[in-house]
């Protein structure tokens, strides 16, 4: 199991440093003089004092020179400066950034498995009946409607219509911090988000859970009397769950990608938002440094996942 | 006649639905505009707003643009950018996947590493930076996205494609001397277009949501151009005023994806033949049964355990019920063994598990009569019931490898069907768990206790499964088929240990099985079935000694019996019965098509097959398989050598090895004087035709796709040997030789059983009139019947044809009948080799002896002995990385027969054939 992890792990840097390569290449794939991003606009230099800090960033240097370089920088945190906001620094601008999208991200993710598991264990058991047939339409709805359709919609309806839910943002303004209020802005987008990832889920539940109730071992655990109910959630769940474990890890750039959606419709302060505002603004450095963060954390979701799977299948061990 | 399948298949269902919806958007898309003929960028300030007109059916919008107009080059927009970004997206990832999954090696490591780093990031991001990067436009994202989705269909058409690899069609499509070319676009990549499709689809729903969200965020297409996400953008900053300007670009997005993720799933389902299970089968329309029921007789055997009564079992198909099991009766007498025998499809398991009630609930029906000590169990409520199985009747299955869950522990499984039916608490349950596992001699059941499925072999796992069955001490133990998949020596220890078992718990046993050699060893009564219904009860005894009606006499008569051949030198044909008149033709021995005047067709020196283990691409090497390891024999014209043993001892391999469809590490193989290893890729495709190749599974041996003419006419079209009407002319003619007619020539496999597919290819191996067939597990997979058939038709091919066989099988039964030499392989090696008779009447090596005193004789008259039961599993080939194989010995026994010896003095197998050869010619 420890090497397993480790293995992981190691996989996950290699892919960190990967990302790190691409995203360094765009950054001199971009237009204009990457020395921009260096230089605070609000204190313009001197063309001496230019080609000094050219040389100390190792400007002047191979590519590849530079990109150790760069890569040692942004090892210790130096990111260079947002071109859009003058003197602010990336880093922290991007770390403040990714609570409020983590916690949009968990909460509807965590709804969105819930919801999902369990409807799919339902439509499963009563397949074919009418409760099935409604959860199979709302999962093929669910699939097909854009995040940012359903934010919208879910927008209008409950804020502007039935006025039971914030218009967007994430405190109200100017109050002081309180966690209902936090609740009360979160729970609107949270479950907007996780629609389509829930109906995702369920059908994938559903399918997975048919056809592990197909299986010998199911016959066998009936054959030796235990109760119906057990044979579902003992044997066959823990079975069905190992696709949809796969494939909560491998829809989690989906889910980012509705995140970035809803937060830009709900005004919601995190990476999506940050992120839109940059690439219109063409803010390089705040692009690629967000960029990394967010990939980053789906290699440590993806980890993450891999070690529920190792936990559910005993297999794993083995292939280690 | 052919054609016309298809289409009716094609009636109103998902896939017409789905390609129906998808095709009317597309129409949409291309007429829509022309029909509309309205400019979408026209503005008209004045009616901004404006609700429907006659001039604009959907209104205007925040410039007085129509809207109508707007949403119909929309969907232009759309399509045109789901379309490229899927069809560019489809090219490059399938190829990717394809030349990765067939070349393997670094094509596969760059295909798999570059797709997994490329879908380790959300797509959305990388959209947006190459938005940033190159500037808003619809070609900046139709090759953002066409480069995002291409691992996906990389990785689909690699995961396809390795799994057609896998089947035997594509490796019949190489000995038959394809080019790799030709398999790439002949054979795989129809039989991956499926998946391909699906993913085909899958992308262009993503694009289509991919290019309105960032259209939306004002990041993708630029305005004016007409995009329902920039509608659905204008629509978001006026909601206040205008919230109907949301509706129409919605609801068409909405829709569209709709309808393609509609045709998506329908296609999944229409090529996944997994995916139907996700489908509601059909379900008994009425519950009301009209039809007169057939009145049970009340039980009153009370000398009974078990006693069927007009049992009757119905499967609802989508063409209405089908009978499985018709009015079947039987007894089960206390503490006696009961076999139930019949081919594939005769009701057998169907039988056993309407007993144990466990047939698909809603699809099936049962009636009848099932008392179980006098107690009619077919009244019992589910929750009664539950105490009987499993509580009184326990039942073992088929297959150990699947039988088990693989992700809850061997104590678990136990412990629960302790608890299922008795009051035992956690540490007592685990004890009781050990207790079992014990008594069907499962060695240190302490520590084996805590394991899983996957530590423990097949053989292993039947007796857990045993052990499981015996939890709550049964009155009847219902066996389903449990050693067929299991090897012989296995099969053997399972046998007696549960003759042991059902000794000292005076169980009942009902005994399914197709295999009269079981039957024969096993059973005190035998019922036998065909077609669903009992055509003969009796004694066993009785029935293997005067069976009365002609489908037992035919099923006898086809059966291999060890021994039956003692006295006879040269193969022998399987007597024929007319399965309704039950006359017999009693076979004559084959003639003698053995060649000595000439020198061997294939001689076959120092064989050396190794793979090596490692845990990944650059993993250094943990240890090897040593599949086949110095292996050695000729094959003169004319004869049939047998390559005899368990599963894992390389047989296979060595076949494969042969007509180099696998590379070997050393060795020479010459065929007709030419050595084949030494052969260019190019001269190896001409040598093809003299040696051809029968597989296994006759299932997976015929491409799905190709009809089977063309499959049979192939290698004729690839060696150039005539042109394609001479081709067709000659696949009439082969039809026939194989017992089948020229007709069939225009269906698919699908249309054909297993028996006449196997026909299907010996017809496509004898095209191009090899001197050689290597024969591996051709028969295996049949039913008796069918088996005994296709013995006999590849012994009168030989007879005719002068054809020599390498003849790969497990069943020492049916190599009796064929071969004219044996050798047994354990472990990668020959362990001994000779003619078939002096094998099957002396056989030397103790691993010889064990295989043929495994195999159960079918003849109840003569029951062996029980064989001391051990836990000896078959050891493994798996050597360290520096095992160095020892020099091995072989002692000349007898005529022609050579034996492996460790001591004795050396001589070199192959310099001793030679001589012997010598001698004889």
């Amino acid at each position: 199991m420890t090497g397993y992890l480790l293995r992981r792990l190691g996989v996950g840097i290699l892919m960190l440093l990967a990302l790190s390569v691409l995203v360094f290449i765009m950054l001199r794939l971009t237009p204009g003089d990457p020395i921009d991003a260096y230089i605070n606009p609000s204190a313009p230099m001197s063309p001496e004092a230019l080609a000094e800090l050219r040389r100390r960033l190792g400007l002047d240097q191979p590519l590849p020179v530079q990109y150790l370089a760069w890569l040692r920088a942004a090892a210790v945190g130096d990111f260079g400066f947002s071109t859009q906001r003058s003197g602010v620094a990336v880093l922290p601008l991007v770390l403040d950034r990714i609570w409020p999208t983590v916690l949009l991200m968990g909460a509807g993710l965590a709804i969105a498995i819930v919801v999902g598991i369990a409807a799919g264990i339902w439509g499963a058991v009563r397949r074919g009946g009418a409760s099935d047939l409604a959860l199979s339409i709302f999962s093929s709805v669910g699939i097909s409607s854009p995040p940012f359709l359903t934010g919208l919609l879910g927008l209008w309806f409950f804020s502007t219509q039935l006025r039971v839910a914030p218009s967007g943002g994430m405190l109200t303004p100017g109050a002081p911090f309180s966690l209902w209020d936090l609740l009360g802005h979160l729970i609107l987008p949270a479950c907007l988000l996780s629609i389509g990832h829930a109906a995702l889920i369920m059908r994938y539940m559903r399918s997975s859970l048919l056809e592990v109730l197909g299986q010998d071992y199911v016959r066998t655990a009936r054959a030796k009397g235990v109760r119906e109910v057990w044979v579902i959630l003992k044997h066959a769940t823990r079975n069905a769950l190992l696709p949809v474990i796969t494939l909560i890890g491998s829809t989690i750039g989906i889910a980012i990608g509705g995140a970035i959606f809803l937060e830009s419709v709900f005004n919601w302060p995190g990476m999506g938002l940050l992120l839109v505002n940059a690439v219109n603004g063409r803010d390089y450095p705040v692009i690629m440094c967000a960029t990394l963060v967010i990939g980053a954390c789906v290699i440590v979701v993806n980890i993450l996942t891999d070690i529920t799977y190792a936990a559910v299948d005993p297999r794993i061990k083995v292939a280690a | 006649m052919s054609l016309l399948t298809p289409i009716k298949r094609l009636s109103f269902g998902p896939l017409t639905f789905g390609i129906g919806a998808v095709a009317l958007l597309i129409l949409a898309a291309i007429f829509g505009p022309i029909i509309w003929n309205v400019d979408p960028v026209k503005m008209d300030i004045i009616h901004r707003f404006a609700g429907p007109s006659a001039a604009h059916p959907l209104g205007q919008d925040e410039f007085g643009r129509d809207v109508l107009s707007r949403i119909l080059h929309g969907a232009r927009t759309s399509l045109i950018i789901a379309f490229l970004t899927g069809i560019l997206a489809g090219i490059v990832g399938t190829l990717a996947g394809i030349v990765g999954a067939y070349f393997g090696r670094l094509w596969e490591f760059v295909t798999l590493r570059v797709s997994d780093v490329m879908l380790a990031f959300p797509p959305i991001l990388m959209a947006l930076m190459a938005v940033a990067l190159f500037g808003a436009s619809a070609t900046t994202l139709v090759v953002c996205l066409a480069i995002l989705y291409a691992p996906n269909f990389a990785r689909i058409a690699y995961g396809a494609t390795l799994s057609v690899k896998r089947m035997e069609y594509v490796d019949a499509q190489r000995a038959i001397g394809a080019t790799d070319t030709r398999i790439l676009s002949r054979t795989i990549f129809p039989n991956i277009l499926g998946p391909v499709l699906v993913q085909f689809s899958l992308t262009a729903s993503h694009a289509i949501i991919v290019e309105a969200g960032l259209s939306f965020l004002g990041l993708g297409i630029v305005p004016p151009t007409p995009s329902w996400g920039l509608m659905i953008r204008a629509a978001r900053a006026q909601l206040e005023v205008n919230p109907l300007g949301l509706l129409w670009p919605c609801l068409c997005l909405v829709v569209t994806v709709f309808a393609i993720n509609r045709l998506c799933d329908a296609l999944q389902a229409r090529f996944d033949p997994r995916s139907d299970a996700s489908k509601a089968p059909s379900q008994w329309k009425d519950e009301v049964d009209t039809r007169p029921r057939p009145t049970p007789v009340p039980a009153t055997d009370s000398d009974a355990i078990l006693d069927v009564r007009n049992l009757q079992v119905q499967f609802m198909t989508p063409n209405g019920p089908v009978d499985a099991v018709n009015n079947v009766s039987f007894r089960v007498p206390r503490g006696k063994t009961v076999a139930l025998v019949g081919e594939s499809g005769s009701g057998k398991s169907v039988t056993s598990l309407a007993i144990m009630r466990l047939t698909p609930r809603g699809t099936s029906r049962c009636r009848g009569s099932i008392c179980l000590s006098g107690r009619e169990l077919t009244e019992l409520s589910d929750k009664a019931f539950r105490q009987v199985r499993g509580g009184e009747i326990a039942m073992i299955f088929q297959e150990p490898m699947t039988s088990l869950n693989p992700v809850l522990s061997i104590g678990t499984q136990l412990t629960e069907a302790l608890h299922a039916h008795g009051t035992y608490t956690q540490a007592e349950a685990r004890t009781e768990a050990i207790r079992l596992l014990t008594r069907v001699n499962i060695p240190d059941a302490e520590m084996r206790v805590k394991q899983y499925p996957h530590n423990f072999s097949g053989g292993m796992r039947q007796r857990v499964v045993i052990a499981m069955a015996l939890a709550s001490k049964p009155k009847l133990l219902i066996a389903d088929e449990p050693t067929t998949a299991l090897d012989v020596t296995i099969q053997a220890e399972i046998l007696s240990l549960l003759k042991q078992l059902q000794e000292e718990e005076g169980m009942s046993v009902l005994f399914i099985t197709h295999d009269m050699g079981v039957v024969a060893e096993m059973a005190d009564e035998t019922v036998v079935m065909y077609h669903g219904a009992i055509v003969e009860t009796g004694e066993t005894a009785q029935i293997f000694a005067r069976p009365r009606h002609p489908y037992t006499k035919a099923l006898l008569a086809s059966v291999p019996r060890l021994g039956a051949m003692t006295g006879r030198d040269r193969p022998l044909r399987f007597p024929v019965v007319d399965r309704t008149t039950g006359e017999v033709n009693v076979p004559c021995e084959a003639p003698d098509t053995v060649r000595n005047d000439r020198g061997p067709v294939l001689q076959v020196r120092g064989l050396v097959k190794r793979y090596d283990l490692r845990s990944g691409l650059l993993a250094p090497v943990r240890g090897r398989v040593h599949a086949v390891e110095k292996v050695s024999f000729d094959i003169r014209a004319g004869e049939t050598l047998s390559l005899v043993g368990e599963s894992g001892c390389g047989k296979s391999t060595t076949g494969r090895a042969v007509t180099r469809l696998i590379e070997s590490e050393a060795g020479s193989v010459l065929q007709d004087g030419k050595d084949v290893m030494a052969l260019s890729r190019a001269a190896l495709r001409d040598q093809r035709r003299h040696m051809q190749m029968i597989f296994q599974d006759p299932f997976a041996s015929l491409d799905p796709t190709r009809r089977v003419g063309n499959a049979i006419a192939e290698p004729l079209l690839i060696h150039g040997i005539c042109d394609y009407d001479e081709a067709r002319k000659r696949v009439g003619t082969l039809l026939e030789r194989v017992g089948l007619s020229p007709e069939m020539a225009d269906r698919f496999p699908h249309e054909f059983s297993g028996g006449q597919r196997q026909r299907i290819c010996i017809a496509r191996a004898l095209a191009l009139e090899p001197q050689l067939i290597v024969a591996d597990e051709s028969v295996s997979a049949l039913d008796v019947s069918v088996k005994a058939q296709v013995v006999n038709l590849m012994l009168d091919l030989q007879a005719s044809m002068g054809l020599s066989y390498l003849f790969i099988s497990h069943d020492m039964a049916v190599v009796e009948r064929v071969s004219h030499r044996v050798a047994v392989m354990y472990l990668g090696e020959i362990v001994e080799i000779g003619p078939r008779a002096a094998i099957f009447d002396r056989p030397q090596h103790d691993y010889t002896k064990r295989l043929l005193s495994a195999v159960p004789v079918a003849d109840p008259g003569h029951r062996r002995p029980s064989p001391k039961i051990s836990n000896a599993e078959l050891k493994s080939p798996i050597r360290a990385r520096d095992y160095q194989p020892p020099v091995r010995r072989y002692r000349q026994v007898g005529a022609d027969h050579f034996v492996m010896d460790s001591e004795g003095s050396y001589t070199s197998p192959s310099s001793n054939f030679i001589e012997q050869r010598q001698a004889i010619a």
